[in-house]
């Protein structure tokens, strides 16, 4: 949860998601999203829908109510994500932290050597 | 570095312990006796999330993985077909095995600090095998629960020996795994190795029930 600063539409959504009692996937299939595109909005990598009709369906099957308080929270930051910026601090971790794999699970149950590990986190890096 | 080789018995406990938590709202006396929603209790119970990247899996042959993202969050990283992909037996047990991971041996990983400490941990685990064989049996366990198993087989194997139509051993046993497979929403393999692990070892149960004619599985072999 994003401390020091404003909710992004994709945490406010994923909290009241997680509230409901849905996982990823069982929400994103709910709502017929591929599951990759509606995570990628939740964590901010592609914009909420623009279209009024699929926004109120999302608000729905989290159970806000019309027009309360969450239901404009909902929206002003759905609007607020479409304007092309970057949260100063996330650019910054961005920038410094990278991600760090601990633990994997290749499909032959072979172990990375140190090149291909290093190669990995590259390109995990390149595309999160 | 040595990861703890943990006890069947443990692994159980530490599973059910994990559902008890999450699910007491729904199931206040019982573990889920239907398919658990794991992505959830990965997301609400422990606090992961996920990040589906396109090609892990063509190009470093790695299904998921479990690892610390820019703000030192624990996170699910899980290649982008394996999360779209329609039949979700794979997904779900990578996703299983994920969380058996962070909860049997994130502790201990999650003293790395950089990316060159967590690169030598990385290597320097000694018994690769069974921190994965730890992970598996954790994944069994979450998705398919002993006592929910044992519940439901018990109640199937009842209702096709008494419902319409003569079926064989075979068919009576083939129609309980696919149903099994419906409820749990995991793969037939899944169900089927379950059947005969212990305590509970339904399929050695079923067989005995077949052999004998009786109507309802026999109690627990002791």
């Amino acid at each position: 949860m994003a401390k020091g600063r404003e909710l992004t539409w994709g945490e406010f959504v994923r909290t009241l998601r997680l509230k409901a009692g849905y996982g990823l996937r069982t929400f994103a299939a709910l709502l017929g999203f591929q599951p990759s595109n509606y995570s990628n909005m939740e964590t901010g990598k592609t914009k909420p829908p623009r279209d009024a009709a699929r926004l109120r369906e999302i608000a729905e099957t989290l159970g806000i109510t019309d027009k309360s308080e969450e239901w404009h929270r909902f929206h002003d930051l759905a609007a607020k994500a479409q304007k092309p910026s970057v949260p100063a601090d996330v650019a910054e971790y961005a920038a410094t932290r990278p991600v760090v794999p601990l633990l994997l699970r290749t499909t032959e149950g072979k172990r990375l050597s140190d090149s291909q590990i290093r190669e990995l986190i590259d390109y995990i890096n390149k595309h999160f | 570095m040595i990861v703890r080789e943990y006890l069947v018995r443990e692994i159980e406990e530490r599973a059910e312990t994990l559902l008890r938590d999450v699910y007491r709202h729904v199931y206040p006396y019982t573990v889920p006796v239907t398919a658990v929603d794991i992505d959830w209790v990965a997301e609400y119970a422990l606090g992961l999330s996920f990040r589906p990247i396109p090609a892990l899996r063509a190009r470093f042959g790695v299904d998921g993985l479990l690892g610390r993202d820019r703000r030192g969050q624990p996170v699910i990283v899980i290649d982008t077909g394996l999360f779209d992909h329609p039949n979700e037996h794979r997904y779900r047990f990578t996703i299983a095995e994920e969380v058996g991971h962070y909860v049997l041996h994130f502790r201990h990983l999650s003293k790395a600090t950089s990316l060159e400490d967590a690169i030598r941990l990385y290597l320097s685990i000694e018994n690769w095998k069974a921190a994965e064989a730890n992970a598996r049996r954790f994944a069994a366990a979450l998705l398919l629960p002993m006592q929910s198993v044992e519940r439901q087989a018990a109640g199937i194997y009842a209702g096709l020996r008494d419902g319409p139509g003569a079926l064989s051993g075979q068919e009576l046993i083939d129609r309980l795994v696919a149903l099994l497979v419906k409820i749990f929403n995991v793969s037939p393999e899944a169900v089927r190795y379950r059947l005969t692990e212990y305590p509970a070892r339904l399929m050695d149960r079923i067989q005995t029930a077949l052999k004998e004619g009786l109507a309802t599985l026999p109690p627990r072999f002791t």
